[in-house]
Order: C-alpha cells, then sequence, then structure tokens
C-alpha cells in the first residue's frame, strides 16, 4: 500500500485492516535531534486530525496528529529507549504506532506521496 | 521597519505566566497577527518542569510542598527550572518572521542571537555552544535540570552555561520562552531534584560574570538587542480581552490542576 501525508506532516500506510502511522522524513530533518517520543496509550481513539502523540527535539515540544480515525492497536515501544530511531527512518523502523478500526475513506483527504512532495515544494 | 509587540507583564505566579504564555500562542494567526515578545519574572519563585517530564520521578514533590515551592509544568521541551531572580521572556512568531527558518535548530539559532546581543552589550563574550565545542563535548543529550545540559544554541560565557530556552510549535506557530538569570539560584533549586545534576555546576548568572544589573536595565539592554538582531521595531501593546481571557481561563483549568502539572494530563 502506498502512503499518505498530512499537511502537518504525518504519514499513514494501510496493513490489512490496520493502519500504519508516523511522522514524515521532512518532519523528523526540520525537528532535528528526537529526543523524547510520547506515545499514545494502547486503546485511545482517536478522530482524523485530533492530537495522537508528541514529540520533543532539541527542547521544542511538538503535537504528532492522527492522519485517520481509529483506536491504537500497537506502538513502536522501541522509541522509548531509542527516539532516535525517528531520526534514523521515519518512514520506516520510526513508525509511532497502527491503529485499527479505520475508514480507509478518510485517506481522500490527505496527500499522496507525488501530492506531499509538491506541497513541500512550495513551503 | 516591521514591528513586533512588546508586553511586559512583571513578575506573575508561575500558573499565571505560563497560561498567559499559551493564550498569546493561541490567539496568534500566523497570516495575520503581530509577532511578540512578552518579558516577565517569577512571583514566587517557581519550579518549570519540561512538557514531556514525569515530575514525581525528578522532583521531590514533598518538599516542594513543605517549602510552598509551586510546580507548574510549561507546554514546552526541556528540563526543570527554578525560576526566582531571573528575567524571563517569551517569543511568539511564525518561522516567515524569522526568515523563513522552519527547523527547529534554525529557528533557535535565529530567535537567540538578542540573547547573544544582550550579553556582548553587557561585555561578556557570549557564544554559541555550538560554535565553541572545541573539545567534542557531546550536546544535546536529554538531562532532568535544564541547566545541567547543553544543546546547540545555548549560550555559554566563560565556557559555562547562561540561562535556558525552550519552544513549543504547534500549527506552524512558534513559541520560544527563555531565562536569563540575575543570581544564581542553581543551587537552591537542586534541593528539590531527586538525582544530583553534575553538569548544573557549569551554569553560571551574570552576577557570578560581576554583572551587577537592575531587571529594568537588563531588559532596555534586551530590548535593543532584539529590534537590532532581528532587525525589526518593539512597540508597547499589552495583552487584548481575548488574550486575557484566554489566559484565565488556561490559569484555572490546566496550570493550576495537579492532572496537568504533575501527570502532563490535560
Amino acid at each position: 500500500m502506498a502512503k499518505f501525508f498530512t499537511k502537518e506532516h504525518e504519514w499513514v500506510e494501510m496493513d490489512g485492516a490496520q493502519a500504519i502511522v508516523g511522522i514524515s522524513e521532512h518532519a523528523a530533518h526540520e525537528l532535528g535531534d528526537i529526543t523524547f517520543v510520547e506515545l499514545p496509550k494502547i486503546g485511545k481513539s482517536v478522530k482524523q486530525f485530533d492530537t495522537l502523540a508528541g514529540i520533543e527535539s532539541v527542547k521544542a515540544a511538538s503535537d504528532i496528529y492522527a492522519p485517520v480515525s481509529g483506536k491504537v492497536a500497537q506502538v513502536n515501544d522501541k522509541l522509548e529507549d531509542a527516539p532516535e530511531l525517528v531520526n534514523q527512518g521515519a518512514e520506516s523502523e520510526g513508525w509511532i504506532c497502527r491503529l485499527e478500526g479505520v475508514d480507509a475513506s478518510e485517506l481522500g483527504a490527505l496527500l499522496d506521496a507525488a501530492a506531499y512532495a509538491k506541497y513541500l515544494e512550495g513551503l | 521597519m516591521f514591528t513586533w509587540r512588546l508586553i511586559d507583564t512583571g513578575p506573575l505566579e508561575g500558573p499565571a505566566n505560563m497560561a498567559l504564555d499559551e493564550a498569546l500562542l493561541n490567539c496568534f494567526d500566523k497570516e495575520r497577527s503581530q509577532p511578540l515578545l512578552r518579558l516577565y519574572g517569577w512571583d514566587p519563585p517557581a519550579l518549570s518542569v519540561g512538557r514531556f517530564q514525569d515530575a514525581a520521578a525528578a522532583l521531590k514533590l514533598e518538599l516542594c510542598r513543605e517549602e510552598e515551592v509551586p510546580v507548574v509544568r510549561r507546554m514546552t521541551g526541556g528540563g526543570i527550572i527554578y525560576h526566582a531572580q531571573e528575567l524571563t521572556y517569551s517569543i511568539v512568531c511564525a518561522p516567515g518572521h524569522i526568515g523563513g527558518a522552519a527547523g527547529v535548530k534554525d529557528g533557535f539559532r535565529r530567535l537567540c542571537a538578542f540573547l547573544l546581543g544582550t550579553y556582548q552589550k553587557l561585555g561578556l563574550e557570549a557564544s554559541f555552544a555550538a560554535d565553541l565545542n572545541p573539545d567534542g563535548e557531546r550536546l544535546g543529550a536529554r538531562t532532568t535540570f535544564c541547566f545541567a545540559g547543553k544543546e546547540e544554541f545555548d549560550i555559554v560565557v566563560r565556557g559555562r552555561k547562561i540561562g535556558g530556552n525552550a519552544q513549543r510549535r504547534v500549527n506552524g506557530a512558534i513559541l520560544q520562552h527563555g531565562s536569563i538569570p540575575l543570581v544564581s539560584r542553581v543551587q537552591h533549586g537542586l534541593r528539590y531534584l531527586k538525582e544530583t545534576a553534575p553538569g548544573a555546576a557549569g551554569a553560571v548568572s551574570l552576577a557570578e560574570l560581576g554583572i551587577a544589573v537592575e531587571a529594568s536595565q537588563l531588559k532596555r539592554t534586551l530590548v535593543e538587542s532584539f529590534q537590532e538582531r532581528l532587525g525589526v521595531s518593539l512597540r508597547p501593546h499589552p495583552p487584548t480581552e481575548a488574550e486575557l481571557g484566554a489566559a484565565a481561563l488556561l490559569e484555572t483549568r490546566k496550570y493550576r490542576s495537579a492532572s496537568w502539572n504533575l501527570e502532563g494530563r490535560t
């Protein structure tokens, strides 16, 4: 499945019935050295674009928003001890969590990779 | 010349300070609002903890209660600060107001330049830690106590860190606030920490550097440096009714609640 992006720089990729969520490589680069990721609680329900998690880099605190609605099924607990994984591979091993109960039609409100690349050019 | 707002609220209680900073950020429209610099202080002295810190794990909360030292959680990153005898500032702006610096590190470099200028005007040789660091000291490690660690854009005078700065980024807007210690209260602040913070001995205040300056004089120097470094003019413009109303709500509901201050839950 392809990745879809928000204008706030999160990505989401469907994997069967679940959605894998993270922040984009662009966001990780802009944040600089990531020192902490506040992972969401398993079972937490979020609506699309609500605050899902938190992230800190260089003493800057930012929110991570849910690219789609759903319930947190799994978190990447490797980030508890190694938040730098997000810098190393924001769109791969630095994923944040998996959501279940996702309505795939919400992907329509997001940008595909080409549209996101174009959006970044305009920033 | 582009004009920024200057807000001088004087010293307030910790929860009121943090509520007003958040209200100024929440009411800020990155397209239409004027960016701002706020100057303030803390009365009574208080401890602030970073957005994601575990207050109970880091602080002797019992001792804080006994000695009536308030603990308030900031919405910004970074570590614990004991606020007393300092000049505190906050800035609310968008990347477009600081030359399009969207990245966190670049933002810190641009938004801390006026601090370098302030210290230089006071006759101190101040530099960013990133521009010194000759012996490959590790920068950027996460520390419990703010003044115990060094980030690339922390300011260093005679090899010692002075003050600390932290940011909150929300929907393309930036809030940065930070401290300029007039007199060092680091040792007093360390009493409230559960663990020792060896690096904190490296922190320094203006008084320890032989600079005896009143807060009012320091404010004038800082305003001058801010205008020069950012190439803007500052004009007094106190908080609006809407900002004060938002701050009052945040103070009662968030910054005076134990669930936020101690656990970080809203």
